[in-house]
């Protein structure tokens, strides 16, 4: 099985650099991006079988990032995060079609469960 | 984890499969087990998160009861917490059924709209003034000024009499002060303490250690610069003294905090943010605490706004009562009054002069107040009580040349009338004590206690008579379980006394020389409505009842509207119309819908086993069945060779093992012919000429059995029925259970039911709750001991064989009855 090509999204690097490193270690090839503009000019250049969001970030949010993704990689599965839990935006999240939307701190082998499964979802 | 993993089986499982993945490398890339073990997961969190929002209705059921006081905070963050619960099992649900109860996510968002409506998350309090002058507040300023504060700015703008020139710094200074110096969480402990250990006694070394937490925090710059400005403007360029005064959320409504917060008075610049920091720290004190807890107030009532004002230089100051506490219908006032400022009368440290202005107008003997004075105050009462609406108790001041300023108003708390019943106690002895002033009337008796400081308290035992120099605030700690009080200083117009009416404890104040007449342990009747002690206890004295009633307070209000959206359970019947997503009502609502679809789903998790024969391994046992097997966690031995087939040996799983017991149970001899009656067996002909259900031909006599260490889902198709098992069986009790599923076959209909009354009838015995509809037959055993779960295992084991063909057997009404009377007394060889 070739290895998965993951985008990382998040406005935290402390965050984004360990879990970049731990799924390397697994098999999982990842690209990070601190911000939605950034994510976005990642997959104009690239190809990724899954996309892992932060929903709280400054400038375009996780929210918008995932409606943008959806409209334009809609063969891309999107996997929300947030270390803040909140109904309205969990409702909204899985209601714009994110395959999943998990909470932080994140277990990396149900990660790497969800992960995979988001690549072949569409 | 996901968050509050109550689901203790998740972790360790997918630590077992760790263990067991990693050996088997190729498996562990595979999307198709992620898909396994993820639906697993996903179905075992939803029954977490079930059993969980359960434990939390029953736990709100109970304190609605409101027999005993509650943090309310700690359940409504739990009620916050479990509306994410619930959210992850609408998700999970969506996603092992292929989002087919979608509808849920609009159930679910209303729901959380209406419940965020009425308990907000805490929210951002920047944008908001720091500080606001005394001259702009009026009533509605409560929640920024705080109450005392909002009251101070209407007694001003309503009532239009004098209040000190002062400002406010606001709620909003106070949280972010909290904030700042990262103090919320800590303060926030101190009432689920209180809950989980009770007692005042419990907290007191954890309220002393926020205390100093914020004695020592740094005031942010923003309120700093704010308050001193103010206070800039306020001196105008002269020395100012001010008083800082408690102005909390809630303070000072019916129930009164009276006394419970600090006030310092004569505080100079430099001292202004000292001051603050005590007032504010005066909020998490353990009287305070406990006193908001068992009046059942909000956290947030506990937010302090603080007040400045300057302080009057008055001749002479003191409390009134707009109306007499003993008969509030009359158009009397009480007055207390001392020379100077008035501090020490509310706290009882001091004896005032007391003037009763009533039906006999009474004309003061001294020269501290005057009868155009008196005139002057009742006009001042008339006014605040038209303003506020009823009975106030008034804190006043005269101040030179001869200005009537008033320093707070709130509602007067008015002694439960004496009662008609209550009997003047008889003795044949005279009392050992009179004199004194009634604080709240009645009758109550007991063994004396003499207190002399407050940690005595703490051991104060139900049922005594608290007697002790100076009456103080502080014995609200023991109001709601002592029988009375008698204090040698202090007045019925201080806060004690409004405490003891609201507790409605007998209390008797100014009695002069109580402590040096009442002995430690001796029994006494104190009628304090008549002014008198005796010894011994007398007939007519009333037995308080301990533990005060049930009152609507402000925490149980917010409590019946929060829990109105959690607990009703509409949806009881999966059968009705109105067992759908729209339906939903409650969080309770949801739970029981989302726990019985997943339920459902999980019945043909095995239909995607039959899909997938990639990682499934072929258990070799002699059966006439073919049984794959899936692990999803710890259900295979550790160090296992690889390959295809497994042996029975190789099988951990405890629920596989007990199952496999009853289909290999050695009296069931399937190999053999067996009795079939000619019109049974041309029955079955004639339906497989008709065509068998076109399941049974794609899945054929294929079983699939998905494991882990304590989770079984089994289905097979055996003859040309249908069944799912379905269950777990751990050391918990409430985990456990088994769910089992009929349905089908192939001979006729009557044969089918009959073959389907059988089971039902094996299954109730076997404590199953059973449902059928038609030839569909559904069976639940819940919250049973392992051991019997393990038990009943093997008799599903033995009755999956049984039926196999059963239905050729059942050629006569009388047949379920006689085969369910035969398996259950093991006579195997009937089948």
């Amino acid at each position: 099985m070739p290895d998965l090509k993951v985008l990382l999204v998040d406005d935290e690097l402390e965050f984004l650099e360990p879990l970049s490193t731990r799924l390397a270690r697994r098999g999982v090839s990842c690209s990070m991006a601190t911000s939605g503009e950034d994510a976005l000019r990642a997959l104009a250049g690239r190809q990724f079988d899954c996309a892992v969001v932060d929903v709280k970030m400054p400038g375009m949010d996780g929210l918008e990032l995932l409606r943008r993704m959806r409209r334009d990689f809609p063969a891309m599965g999107v996997v929300l995060l947030t270390g803040h839990a909140s109904v309205e935006l969990g409702v909204q999240g899985m209601e714009l079609g994110a395959f999943d939307y998990l909470l932080k701190p994140l277990d990396l082998d149900e990660l790497l469960d969800v992960v995979r499964r988001a690549a072949l979802h569409t | 984890m996901k968050p509050g993993g109550a689901n203790g089986g998740g972790g360790r499982l997918r630590a077992a499969w760790k263990s067991f993945s990693r050996r088997t490398s190729p498996l562990t890339t595979g999307a198709e087990l992620a898909r396994f073990r993820l639906m697993y997961e996903r179905f075992r969190e939803i029954l977490a998160y079930n059993d969980s929002t359960l434990q939390l209705i029953a736990d709100i059921e109970d304190r609605l009861t409101g027999r005993a006081p509650f943090a309310l905070d700690t359940i409504v963050q739990r009620v916050r917490k479990t509306a994410m619960d619930v959210f992850v099992m609408v998700k999970n649900l969506n996603q092992i059924s292929g989002n087919r109860h979608a509808d849920l996510y609009e159930a679910l968002r209303a729901l959380n709209a209406e419940l965020e409506a009425i308990a907000p998350p805490p929210g951002d309090q920047s944008g908001q003034p720091m500080v606001v002058p005394l001259s702009d507040l009026r009533i509605h300023h409560t929640s920024a000024a705080g109450t005392k504060m909002a009251h101070l700015g209407e007694i001003r703008a309503c009532a239009k009499l004098l209040v000190p020139e002062g400002f406010v710094v606001t709620t909003a200074a106070s949280a972010t002060f909290m904030s700042a110096n990262e103090l919320w969480g800590r303060a926030e402990r101190l009432e689920g303490m209180l809950e989980t250990r009770g007692g005042a006694a419990a907290v007191t070394e954890a309220c002393h250690e926020v205390q100093s937490a914020i004695l020592a925090a740094p005031v942010p710059d923003a309120v700093a610069a704010a308050a001193l400005a103010a206070y800039d403007k306020l001196a105008a360029g002269r020395e100012l003294l001010v008083a800082v005064r408690s102005s909390a959320v809630g303070e000072d409504t019916l129930a009164s905090h009276a006394g419970q917060y600090h006030t310092e008075l004569d505080v100079t610049r430099d001292g202004l943010l000292d001051a603050y920091r005590s007032v504010i720290a005066s909020a998490y004190s353990p009287a305070a605490v406990s006193y908001r807890f068992e009046r059942g107030m909000t956290g947030h009532e506990a937010t302090m706004a603080v007040g400045c004002i300057r302080m009057l230089a008055p001749r002479c100051s003191g409390i009134m009562f707009s109306r007499r506490p003993e008969s509030p219908a009359d158009d009397g006032i009480v007055v207390s009054a001392v020379p100077g400022v008035s501090a020490g009368v509310a706290s009882g440290e001091q004896g005032a002069q007391v003037w009763v202005v009533g039906e006999q107008p009474q004309t003061p003997n001294s020269s501290l107040l005057s009868k155009v004075d008196l005139l002057e105050l009742l006009d001042a009462a008339r006014r605040l009580e038209h303003c506020f609406g009823g009975p106030q108790e008034i804190e006043w001041a005269k101040e030179a040349p001869d200005s009537l300023f008033i320093l707070q108003s709130r509602p007067m708390v008015v002694a439960p009338t004496a009662s008609a019943d209550e009997v003047e106690p008889l003795s044949d002895e005279p009392p050992i004590l009179v004199g004194g002033l009634t604080a709240c009337p009645g009758v109550g008796a007991g063994p004396v206690v003499i207190v002399q400081r407050d940690e005595e308290l703490d051991s104060f035992p139900a049922g005594g008579v608290l007697v002790a120099r100076h009456s103080s605030p502080t014995f609200s700690l023991v109001m709601a379980r002592c029988a009375a009080i008698v204090t040698d200083v202090g007045s019925p117009t201080g806060h004690m006394a409004s405490l003891a009416r609201e507790y409605d404890v007998p209390a008797l104040v100014g009695s002069g020389r109580a402590t040096a007449f009442l002995q430690a342990g001796e029994p006494v009747t104190v009628d304090a409505t008549r002014h008198q002690v005796f010894a011994g206890i007398l007939a007519a004295a009333r037995t308080r009842p301990l533990a005060p009633a049930p009152v609507e307070t402000p925490a149980l209000q917010t409590l019946r509207q929060i829990a109105r959206l959690v607990t009703p359970l509409s949806l009881t019947d999966p059968e009705s119309k109105e067992f759908r997503p729209a339906s939903c009502r409650s969080l309770h609502d949801i739970t029981r819908y989302v726990h019985e679809k997943a339920f459902g789903v999980m019945f043909h998790y095995g239909d995607l086993a039959s899909a997938d024969t990639h990682h499934a391994r072929r258990l070799a046992v002699r059966l006439p069945l073919t049984i794959h097997v899936f692990d999803v966690g710890g259900g295979l031995r550790e160090g296992m060779a690889d390959g295809f087939e497994i042996s029975e040996d190789d099988v951990v799983s405890e629920p596989l093992r007990s199952f496999l017991a009853g289909l290999l149970d050695q009296r069931l001899h399937w190999d053999r012919p067996r009795p079939l009656s000619a019109r049974g067996f041309l029955s079955v002909l004639g339906e497989s000429m008709a065509g068998p259900p076109a399941e049974a031909l794609k899945v054929g006599r294929a079983s699939y059995a998905i494991i882990s260490d304590r989770y079984l889902n089994f289905s097979t198709k055996a003859g040309y029925h249908f069944s799912t098992i379905d269950t777990y069986c751990g050391a918990s009790l409430n985990k456990n259970y088994i769910h089992f599923r009929f349905s089908g076959g192939a001979a006729d209909a009557s044969r089918r039911l009959r073959r389907v009354q059988f089971i039902s009838n094996v299954l109730s015995q076997l404590d199953f709750r059973v449902q059928t509809r038609s030839d569909l037959l559904v069976a639940r055993l819940q919250k049973y001991p392992r051991e019997i779960i393990h038990a009943r295992l093997v008799d599903l084991g033995r009755l999956t064989m049984c039926t196999r063909q059963l239905d050729m057997l059942m050629d006569s009404d009388a047949s379920p009855e006689f085969f369910a009377r035969a398996f259950l007394t093991g006579e195997m060889e009937r089948f």
